[in-house]
């Protein structure tokens, strides 16, 4: 089972995007212990094709949600410029907070919120931003 | 995001903002956090009972309203700041949280704030700790 969600990619869309992953997760009877991490990860994920990637132009936010043996799979698709978050540096959480630079701590939230987080474009244009949750599944009862 | 505001008083005023609703963005709590300090705020409590989420937004807003708050008292310099968070110690003695969620102190924890943020649970003893 796969769940679709295709939305303007605005900001006043990130509380039903955060709703669309929740009951998806929901419905693929996802422990619901690890489901306020994975919508703080979609809730980055998608703030940032927003922001950084359309810059305020008009496009859309498109998202997957199934599942792939133990793991939720997430998936992002964007026609922005290509942006990979994947290659952002960590933060340095030595440093005081004068001397780090405001925001650009959702990146960084995104990965240690998930298990695994790639990124891709493709030909035809577009991103694609997968991430994973594992072991978020009771393989005994679905009889996986 | 609703914003009550009011003023406690302990060794020294302090202001307390109660949030409700998401922080996920930094309107407009950061202007009324501006106007607040305009008009002689140097203490603010921001009461996260009722603020189920935090995103990175949220986090920058956290980070404005520090760097907003913060003296040029030698106890807040760039080398006793650093010396105290080196050692664990340092702390913002103008800006305190009370009641974090558990997905919000995740949250702060993931992004080292609280390092610099002490957190209370108990509206006395957080007014008290000025």
């Amino acid at each position: 089972m796969e769940s679709y969600l295709r939305v303007a990619a605005e900001l006043e869309n990130l509380g039903a995007i955060r709703r669309f992953v929740q009951e998806a997760a929901a419905a693929l009877e996802t422990d619901p212990a690890v489901i306020p991490d994975v919508l703080l990860a979609v809730d980055e994920a998608a703030t940032n094709i927003i922001i950084h990637g359309y810059r305020g132009r008009s496009g859309l936010v498109e998202l997957e949600v199934s599942r792939a043996d133990d793991a939720l799979v997430i998936r992002l698709h964007d026609r922005a410029t290509p942006f990979d978050p994947t290659e952002v540096p960590p933060p340095d959480l030595t440093l005081p907070l004068e001397q780090r630079p405001v925001g650009g701590m959702g990146i960084y939230l995104m990965q240690q919120l998930m298990d695994e987080v790639t990124y891709r474009t493709t030909p035809q244009g577009g991103n694609w931003l997968t991430m994973l949750k594992r072991g978020v599944f009771d393989l005994r009862a679905s009889g996986a | 995001m609703e914003i009550v505001v009011s003023q406690e008083q302990g060794r020294v005023p302090v202001t307390v903002f109660r949030l409700k609703g998401d922080l996920t963005t930094d309107e407009p709590l950061y202007s009324q956090a501006q106007e607040a300090f305009k008009a002689g705020t140097h203490n603010l409590i921001l009461d996260l009972t009722q603020v189920p989420y935090i995103s990175s937004r949220g986090l920058r807003l956290l980070h404005n309203l520090y760097l907003l708050l913060r003296t040029d008292a030698p106890a807040e310099s760039d080398a006793a700041t650093r010396a105290g968070v080196l050692s664990g110690t340092f702390k913002s003695p103008h800006l305190k949280l009370l009641n974090p969620s558990k997905d919000a102190l995740k949250v702060l924890s993931l992004a080292g704030y609280d390092m610099f943020l002490e957190i209370y649970h108990d509206l006395e003893e957080a007014v008290a700790s000025f």
